[in-house]
Parts: structure tokens; sequence; C-alpha cells
């Protein structure tokens, strides 16, 4: 047990906030696994064949390099378009 | 001078954990980058990245929620609400990624539910809500990001 009580108050503190973010997250999870497991799984075979070629593309070797990181490239433009955007539209107070 | 040091390392510590962030999400949304096995692994990492970002913007968490109900809080309300909307569907992408995962649970001996099109779904769908609320996310503290690199990379406004 600590003897400063200004460590035990900053421990507190931490604890309280660590608390609140996970009970945060757990309602957040509990609120999607409801909504998820409520709607009933359609036996969509289309779906089950392009989920089965989607995971076989997934663990075949990786990419050609300059393709891979065109796609990583590409989502950083991504990020910064819809940064711009809405810095642009809070800009001009839309 | 102490204070000021002191306030420096934060400004630091916060930029670089928010730029390693923002690249680690870039990363994470190409899986041909990192291929199925170091997207997983990062992604569970990021948690942690997530969670340490939360807590250390607990003063503007708690001033934010108590300003609320404010009547002239209208720009606090949209990017509270942003923020949790980015919260919310990092969280629902990190537990859907789970439920779906083939690398980390089974590292665990866990059976995952990566046959279940329902979660794939929304794991496909749920990042997309997170480039999106992040990118919006950026643009509300433009100032505070292009400030803080200022600071830590040592650029003299022009």
């Amino acid at each position: 047990m600590p003897q400063n009580p200004a460590l035990l108050r900053a421990i507190v503190r931490w604890a309280v906030r660590i608390s609140v973010l996970s009970l945060a997250t757990a309602i957040v999870v509990a609120v999607v696994y409801l909504s998820v497991t409520s709607i009933p799984a359609l036996p969509d075979e289309n779906l089950r064949r392009g989920m089965r070629i989607g995971r076989a593309y997934r663990r075949r070797p990786l990419a050609p390099q300059p393709l891979a990181i065109m796609e990583f490239a590409g989502q950083v433009l991504l990020v910064g378009s819809i940064a711009f955007g809405g810095r642009l539209i809070l800009k001009l107070r839309l | 001078m102490i204070v000021s040091r002191r306030s420096l390392s934060r400004i630091q510590m916060v930029f670089w954990l928010d730029l390693t962030l923002l690249f680690l999400m870039c990363a994470l949304q190409a899986v041909n980058f990192t291929g199925l096995f170091l997207h997983e692994w990062l992604a569970v990492a990021t948690v942690g990245l997530i969670l340490f970002h939360l807590l250390l913007s607990w003063t503007w968490i708690t001033a934010s929620s108590r300003r609320l109900a404010a009547s002239n809080a209208g720009r606090t309300r949209v990017n509270y609400l942003l923020n949790f909307g980015l919260f919310a569907s990092a969280i629902t992408v990190v537990f859907s990624g789970l439920l779906i995962s083939e690398v980390v649970l089974h590292a665990f001996g866990i059976r995952s539910a990566a046959g279940d099109p329902r979660w794939r779904y929304i794991h496909n769908r749920a990042s997309n809500f997170v480039v999106l609320f992040a990118g919006l996310h950026l643009a509300i503290n433009w100032e505070w990001s292009i400030a803080a690199a200022r600071k830590c990379l040592r650029i003299r406004p022009s």
C-alpha cells in the first residue's frame, strides 16, 4: 500500500479512468454482438464461395511489393483527402 | 522552464503516438501490404495504443462530457459525436476482427467464427467508418497536429 497520498490519488484516478474506458468498450462490444447475432445467418452459397476465394487470396504469398506499397499509400491519401475535405468544410463553416 | 519542458515532452509523446496510430491504421487497411499474420498482430497492438491515446486525452473527454449540455456547445457536440463514432467503429473492427481471426485466436487454440459471413461484413463496413472518422478527427484537430508537428520536427513557422 503506498504511503504517499498524492501517489495513492494518482493510482485511484488512473484506475477509475481505465474502468470507465473498459465499461465503454464492453457496452460497445455487447451492443455489436447482440445486434449481429440477432440477424439470422443466411445460407448464401455465393457469399460462402467468395469467402473461400478471399481466404485463399489472403493466404497466398505477399503481393508484388510495389503494388502493396501503392495500396498502403492509397490509404494514406484517402485519410489525407478526408481530413482535407473536413478541414475545408470547417473553414467554410458549411 | 521545467513545466514547459514537461509539456513539450508530453506533446512529443502524444504526437508520435498519434502519428504511429495513423500509419498503423493505414497499414491495417491494406492487408496486401502487411499480410494476414502481421495484419492481425498489429491490430492487437493497436488496441493498446488506442486505449493509451484515450487515457492521454482524458482531460478533454471529461471537460467535453461536462460541456455537452451547454447551449453554446455545438462544435463540442459534433466533435464528441465524431470521436465517439471513431471509438465505437474502432472497437467494432477489432472485436469483429478477433472473431474472424485466422492467426491470433488460432495461436491460443481458440476456434474463430471465420466462416460466419455476418462478422466479415461487419468488419469490412466498420473499417470503412474508421477511415472516415479518422480523417474527420484529423480535420478537427488539424491546428493542434500542425503545431505539434512544428514543435516535434523543429520546423519554423513560415
